[in-house]
């Protein structure tokens, strides 16, 4: 018996060298390293991996690494400081290309911009170009969208309309909710996570710039906010969550007005539960803070063809509606794209989005015009963490000294 | 020639570890003290202990640091003792109890955050069994917890995660020891107490002492789970601020300066709490002798 294994395991050893010496010239795997802060939720990176690389993987024999981290500047500073480019494609949040152009982490993309049969949104241009050059080309775009649980709706304000409901609105319907059934409102407030983002949208509705504290629009925005504290319409637990994903599924939470892919997944997992809408409006419109996602090729790669031929793939319109639509809803900023969009939960959410986007009061995020974009954020907690202990109430002083606060991160 | 040869041949084999730790150990230790001490410049100063004793967060996150240690030390050796003294009887199922004691030691910081504060939702499974098993009628809101309050919370969860590290360190330490100076503490009439407390303790002093150090050393660097379960800043931490810095912050100008200056307190704090403590044993020691 052993004399018989022993034969077979020599057979096979030898018959697994012949086929590797008979076999043909092996045509080389190339490879190509995308970083990306895009993606950074886990189901959205194995939706990516597993469905769309492996399209472009077999199509051009290319064997992608993906790679999803935060802080990205530090590791473009690393490798243009080394002169070690192992990064070919990088993903970035319009907020800091500006900075990846300044300080030349990215190169011109004109020619796979001018090669491509599509037309992008306007809406992102001055961010992805500079002096005449385009450095990004956007592959998403998101803004922040109200949702609601069909069993909030009997608590609307009279005379209100969900999809077209104003912030004083708002307020009064998580206050009626409140008084009915307790905080049905989930803001998340995990600390450096979104909070600026959602007070900011209130602000713009009122006329505010993002970021600011003490501007008109913000104490408006400050004051409805301290209203809804004041009458217990929020959700303490809010401040354990950096989405409101697990509040709304549960039904712990019944209303929140927050990023349009977190929307989506929420709004997909039973859309006849929910109902979506475009972010409240204000005085001066639907406010809602936009950024974008861009695709650029680093300077110092190796691998320019594959990198090129790459984002030419993800460029394809239905590639680009795949990804949008399986990461959870963003707006695919191509006009050809949007031109398809049908009545699926995902189009519906990237419908939404696309409304607010076109025909709300929206602000990027100029990251790249602060020192550090965490400490933006953490100045806006502090002010809704003061918000919080004192009832809802802010006096004007400690808003101005946090405005103080945010102007010296300013560079 | 050749003696000469032999002499030198253990310093050869040890040229590896000693240039790991050179290169990746004294090296950054040194680096970091260094940028601690000095300011923009490099020109000594402490300017960056000070911004950090001034810190509105120091103050917290040091009385958190050191109570999570004290308290969480001191109920995870006292828990991991009595498990590991109950396992060492060899009885029916004890190996079985054993493995399931050993689980939460296979699970990573990140996941037992994750599943704890699962549990600790609203709607979690915690609430959820409670309500089952008519305890209680509304879930109680368990993350809403502040204060001292989180900071039990999380040595609650902490013990839940390190107590089989600590027990296994004892358990091995009790399968050590001769079986013969417990029966004769039991043939002079001692009780089962005095032989744990003036046979049994004084033999497993030396584990004792690896474990409740180990443990000190890894209690002083917890964050992940406060920051996992609360985020940054609501329960603060000595090691929670160098992450807070080095993460959630990096491109202000003092953050590597002062996250290394944070490292510098806690392994600071860390020796002087191993000192103590290997001080006061030997002290006690001393005492015993007399």
């Amino acid at each position: 018996m052993k004399k018989l294994l022993a034969t077979i395991l020599i057979l096979s050893l030898v018959l697994t060298m012949a086929v590797g010496c008979t076999s043909d010239k092996v045509e080389e795997t190339k490879s190509l390293k995308v970083t990306s802060g895009l993606w950074s939720r886990p189901e959205e990176q194995q939706f990516i991996r597993e469905e769309i690389l492996p399209g472009f993987e077999e199509e051009f024999n290319v064997k992608v690494e993906l790679e999803v981290i935060d802080n990205i500047e530090k590791v473009m500073e690393a490798q243009k400081a080394s002169d070690e480019w192992t990064t070919d494609v990088v993903m970035t949040h319009s907020g800091t290309m500006p900075l990846y152009i300044a300080n030349e982490y990215v190169q011109p993309l004109d020619s796979v911009k001018d090669s491509l049969d599509i037309t992008f949104m306007d809406a992102f241009e001055s961010a992805t170009t500079q002096d005449g050059k385009t450095y990004y080309l956007p592959i998403s775009a998101d803004v922040y969208l109200l949702i609601a649980n069909q069993k909030a709706l009997p608590y609307l304000p009279d005379g209100a309309d969900v999809t077209k409901l104003t912030w004083e609105e708002y307020k009064d319907w998580a206050i009626n909710i409140a008084d009915a059934e307790g905080a049905k409102v989930s803001f998340p407030l995990m600390p450096i996570k979104a909070s600026q983002y959602q007070v900011g949208g209130i602000g713009l509705s009122y006329g505010s710039e993002f970021p600011m504290i003490n501007s008109p629009g913000m104490l408006s925005a400050w004051e409805l906010l301290g209203e809804m504290v004041k009458n217990n319409a929020i959700l303490e637990t809010s401040f354990n969550y950096d989405n409101p994903v697990e509040q709304m599924k549960s039904e712990e939470a019944w209303l929140t007005f927050y990023h349009m892919v977190p929307v989506g997944d929420i709004y997909s997992s039973a859309p006849a539960k929910y109902v979506v809408a475009a972010a409240p409006a204000g005085p001066n419109g639907n406010g809602s803070i936009a950024g974008a996602w861009g695709v650029g090729i680093t300077a110092g790669t190796n691998n320019k063809d594959v990198a090129e031929e790459f984002i030419k793939y993800l460029a394809r319109p239905e590639v680009l509606y795949e990804v949008a639509a399986g990461t959870g809803g963003f707006i695919p900023p191509v006009n050809e794209v949007i031109a398809q969009l049908g009545e699926e939960p995902k189009d519906i959410i990237m419908k939404k989005g696309l409304d607010t986007l076109e025909n709300g009061v929206v602000s990027g995020v100029p990251a790249s015009e602060y020192t550090d974009w965490g400490a933006v954020k953490s100045v806006f907690d502090t002010v809704f963490q003061e918000m919080w202990d004192n009832d809802g109430e802010l006096a004007k002083d400690f808003l101005d000294a946090q405005q103080k606060e945010l102007e010296k991160l300013e560079k | 020639m050749k003696n000469k040869y032999k002499k030198w041949f253990p310093y050869f084999l040890l040229t590896p570890a000693l240039l790991y730790y050179v290169l990746f150990w004294i090296r950054p230790v040194l680096r970091a003290f260094f940028e601690s001490m000095t300011d923009y410049d490099g020109s000594f100063s402490l300017m960056f202990f000070s911004k950090v004793i001034n810190e509105s967060m120091f103050t917290a996150a040091l009385r958190n640091s050191l109570l999570f240690a004290l308290i969480s030390v001191m109920l995870q050796f006292t828990v991991a003792f009595m498990m590991a003294l109950l396992l060492n009887k060899k009885f029916k199922g004890s190996n079985l109890l054993l493995f399931v004691a050993l689980i939460p030691m296979a699970v990573p910081p990140a996941a037992v955050a994750i599943l704890w504060k699962t549990g600790f939702s609203t709607f979690g499974w915690i609430n959820n069994l409670l309500i089952t098993l008519n305890l209680i009628k509304e879930p109680i809101l368990w993350m809403t917890a502040k204060g001292y309050n989180a900071l039990l919370f999380l040595i609650l969860i902490d013990t839940w995660t390190v107590l089989p590290s600590v027990m296994i360190i004892l358990l091995a330490g009790l399968q050590n020891l001769n079986k013969e100076y417990e029966e004769a503490g039991l043939i002079f009439g001692a009780s089962r107490f005095q032989i744990i407390k003036d046979i049994i303790m004084p033999i497993l002093k030396p584990t004792i002492i690896t474990a409740v150090i180990l443990r000190m050393i890894a209690a002083m660097q917890v964050w992940m789970i406060s920051v996992m379960m609360f985020g940054y800043g609501r329960v603060p931490f000595l090691v929670e601020r160098i992450a807070y810095y080095t993460d959630m912050v990096p491109m202000l100008k003092e953050s590597y300066k002062m996250s290394l200056t944070y490292s510098v307190v806690v392994t600071t704090i860390v020796m002087i709490s191993v000192m103590i403590y290997l001080r006061v044993n030997k002290k006690k020691e001393k005492e015993v002798r007399i």
